[in-house]
């Protein structure tokens, strides 16, 4: 080959393009692990962050997962450089309680078909889904995410054509369990206390604070402060939230409603003793969880209205006082637990309520408390979520399909090849062929490196198109300068090319043209594949056609 | 070529019956897949046969339907149901009726916005067949030629439906996506033939249709022979369901670009005397 081909524009414009796809794809030999995620009680809390890279700990070159899986049952100093900086960490129980990946090789960016993990798309109920009403949801859901520490986890409201609003969240770990546990939960909170009283003689009464209210039974409705309500209605006394559950003649069964997710100020993360209460312990074959929530003074004064009335007696198994009503915690409607009240707490205003709950596994009690303060943390969502589009792919058929793709890919260059040489029969005319497809995926890649695009497998089925037509074009480009060769030359070479650009072009532009719908429908599932054929499409006519034409120019002409 | 004027009724008449079929067809109901249809879907991949009977006992409690699709490295199992039922209790279901579920997906879409997607994605056809016409339009300049182009991705397009239904194939978006591919694969072998009969003229007439016919044939099995491996190796059922559509588009399109396009180009050349 002759040098003065590198100095021509178009070569030396598919050299530079080469070179930035590259840089943008930036492919890394150096190891290292990715944080993912860092449990609440890890001893590298605060001193690592989700997102940094390991890559030396205690002496030990870290390159892979299981090099730092090794620590796990290490215990005294630990040491470790992340991002750069050394840190030191007493671990006095074994367990680092951090997760954490291989490092990613690459700057692309493979969507969650290829590498596993699940995408909801939920739909807020509603007639009329405001920006302001997406952003609430938006911010409630990154508080939780965040609280829990859900690892690599992205949310984005999307828009379809119709201009209806959608929440779409993607993880990487995490199952659909915990979508629909922690972020599709609207989440909303209620303290609930029973007021329970008899009638005599169809009159009976119950104390608030400290008035004593008379309720009158008139069979068909009870008449409380010259008000008349029936079973299942909801009503207000004195600022309290009422509901009338159930009344017979015996006796009447009332429900106060003393806070709601909007009167809690703060949820109590780490136990603190003296501070607040967040602990998880054995009992017998159970674990239990607990810990407090801080609520506003005027609703701490509800829980005092409320308690005044209520009567003390003792427990007969604990030898403890309790009040005569319970406090029943509900969540979305669904009791989480109730608590026996203090006899002490009578009249008080309690604003340090504490939550429990319990389960049989202790990593389901330990998941459970973190998903309900992460909930309460970050408060209701202004509107309830529907699942409407679920996609979910174990991180194992994730894996299994990126080395199926690369066979798959030199399977099918090796058969394009070969037809391509029944064809022409010339090695000269395959290899610049074969090498420029090449260059086209490189650059096709580089270029959805640099614009950030995550490559999923509709965006991996648009790449093979935009090759595919690449390949056409090239046959169509030879096929016109080998037509009329001979002796009946007209035309030069160049002329002919010139010809076959004007093909090429119009080729394109139908092609961008059909794709550009694409992009649009179903709330973007096939974009990836119009984004990534339009791109192919773009790179082969303005970077690669032009140098694969000067160089079958040149090949042709000898 | 005498009788070239008759053999463009061939395609004419593969045409119509296709369309008779599809319409038929749609007022019965078209296949669709999950994301055009609603409901839930779960694929389990694995290396041996799961029994379907066995696992229809294990999950007796639901309604579900059980389907298996051999591929080449293995099988797939599908099961199918309403968005009724939680995919989260099926899954715990068959891990602890000791199935291995190392390899799955589940994909589960709500009818109503799975409805919404079907009619985008004929808006989208729609769409962009009228792109394509236009931007053909500003290629020919010429309203009689572009006519002639654009109602061979059309064939193609009605033909496929009609097979891939015919077949038993599910549309789903991702064969909305080859749909619209092979509309750009259709248009590039007519517009590379047009300019060569029409542009071409330093060589005979009857040269320029043969050249153009070996480009063609080879573009044609080029593509052929690299969406049968993806299609073989069934890499995933988006590749496949891409792949299959293509394949069989670009089979039709073939025969119609040669035998209606072509034809129709050739009566053009004659009447207006292209040397």
């Amino acid at each position: 080959m002759d040098f003065k081909l590198l100095k021509d524009w178009r070569i030396m414009l598919v050299l530079i393009s080469i070179i930035f796809a590259i840089v943008a794809i930036n492919p890394t030999l150096q190891g290292g692990v990715v944080i993912t995620s860092i449990n609440y009680d890890s001893p590298m809390i605060g001193k690592l962050a989700i997102g940094d890279t390991i890559e030396w700990a205690n002496e030990k070159t870290i390159k892979t997962v299981d090099d730092l899986y090794q620590f796990e049952s290490f215990t005294g100093v630990f040491s470790y450089m992340h991002n750069g900086k050394l840190e030191l960490v007493q671990v006095n129980t074994p367990g680092l309680g951090i997760e954490y990946g291989e490092k990613s090789k690459t700057s692309l960016n493979f969507g969650m078909d290829m590498v596993g993990g699940t995408r909801i798309l939920l739909e807020p109920e509603g007639e009329e889904i405001t920006s302001d009403t997406v952003d609430q949801i938006l911010s409630t859901l990154e508080t939780r995410i965040n609280t829990y520490g859900l690892k690599e986890t992205k949310f984005q409201a999307v828009e379809d054509i119709s201009g209806h609003v959608y929440i779409q969240i993607e993880m990487a770990g995490g199952s659909k369990q915990d979508i629909d546990e922690l972020l599709a939960k609207q989440g909303l909170f209620e303290g609930k206390i029973p007021i329970v009283f008899e009638f005599e003689n169809g009159v009976g009464e119950f104390k608030m604070g400290a008035t004593i209210y008379e309720v009158i039974n008139e069979n068909t409705s009870l008449a409380i402060g010259g008000n008349n309500y029936k079973t299942g209605d909801e009503f207000q006394i004195d600022g309290i939230d009422f509901s009338l559950e159930n009344y017979t003649n015996e006796g009447a069964f009332l429900m106060t409603t003393v806070f709601t997710g909007n009167d809690i100020t703060s949820v109590c993360m780490q136990d603190n003793p003296g501070i607040c209460t967040s602990r998880l312990m054995q009992q017998g074959d159970y674990w239990q969880f607990m810990f407090q929530i801080f609520i506003t003074q005027n609703s701490a004064q509800k829980f005092a209205d409320v308690t005044n009335g209520l009567e003390a007696y003792v427990d007969p198994n604990s030898g403890e006082s309790y009040l005569s009503s319970r406090i029943f915690l509900y969540l979305d409607d669904v009791e989480i637990t109730n608590l026996g009240i203090a006899s002490d707490l009578k009249g008080k205003a309690y604003t340090q309520p504490m939550i429990t709950g319990g389960r049989e596994v202790k990593e389901d009690a330990i998941d459970e408390k973190l998903k309900l303060q992460s909930i309460l943390q970050s408060g209701a969502l202004p509107v309830k979520l529907k699942t409407v589009k679920v996609d979910q792919i174990s991180p194992s058929l994730g894996a299994e399909f990126m080395n199926a793709a690369g066979i798959t890919g030199l399977i099918a260059l090796l058969a394009v090849a070969s037809v391509i040489f029944i064809r022409y029969r010339q090695i000269k005319i395959l290899i610049p062929m074969i090498l420029f497809s090449i260059l086209e995926l490189v650059l096709v890649m580089g270029a959805a490196a640099a614009i950030g695009w995550t490559i999923d497998l509709a965006s991996i089925a648009g790449i093979i198109a935009a090759i595919g037509t690449g390949t056409n074009d090239q046959v169509m480009m030879i096929d016109e300068m080998i037509m009329g060769g001979g002796h009946e030359k007209i035309y030069t070479i160049k002329q002919k090319l010139k010809k076959a650009f004007s093909i090429i072009f119009g080729a394109a532009a139908t092609i961008i043209a059909a794709m550009l719908p694409l992009m649009f429908i179903g709330i973007g599932v096939m974009k990836g594949f119009a984004i990534t054929t339009t791109l192919g499409i773009l790179i082969g006519v303005f970077i690669t056609r032009p140098a694969f034409g000067k160089i079958i120019e040149k090949v042709l002409d000898k | 070529m005498k009788n070239y004027k008759k053999m463009i009724a061939i395609p004419i008449i593969i045409f119509v019956l296709c369309s008779v079929f599809l319409i038929v067809q749609s007022n019965n109901g078209l296949l669709l897949d999950i994301d055009l249809r609603g409901g839930t879907q779960i694929s389990i991949d694995s290396q041996s046969y799961i029994d379907e009977t066995a696992l229809k006992d294990v999950l007796s409690n639901y309604d579900i339907n059980v389907r298996t699709a051999r591929g080449v490295t293995g099988y797939s199992t599908l099961l199918e149901f309403g968005t009724d039922i939680d995919s989260n209790n099926i899954i715990s279901t068959l891990e602890n009726a000791g199935y291995n579920l190392d390899s799955y997906s589940v994909q589960s879409i709500s009818p109503l916005l799975s409805e919404s997607f079907f009619s985008q994605a004929i808006w989208a056809l729609v769409l962009a067949f009228i792109f394509m016409a236009i931007v053909i339009m500003f290629i020919f300049k010429s309203p009689i030629l572009s006519l002639y182009t654009s109602l061979c991705p059309a064939f193609d397009i009605i033909e496929v439906l009609a097979v891939t239904q015919l077949l038993g194939i599910k549309l789903s978006l991702a064969s909305f996506a080859a749909l619209l591919m092979i509309v750009g694969y259709s248009v590039d072998d007519d517009v590379m033939i047009a300019s060569r009969v029409l542009k071409r003229t330093d060589i005979a007439l009857e040269k320029r249709f043969g050249e153009s016919f070996k480009t063609s044939v080879t573009t044609t099995t080029a593509t052929l022979v690299a969406l049968i491996v993806l299609f073989a190796l069934s890499l995933s059922s988006v590749i496949t369901q891409i792949a299959t559509v293509l394949l069989i588009g670009l089979i039709f399109d073939f025969f119609n670009t040669w035998l209606f396009n072509v034809n129709l180009l050739r009566w053009h050349v004659e009447k207006k005397g292209v040397a």
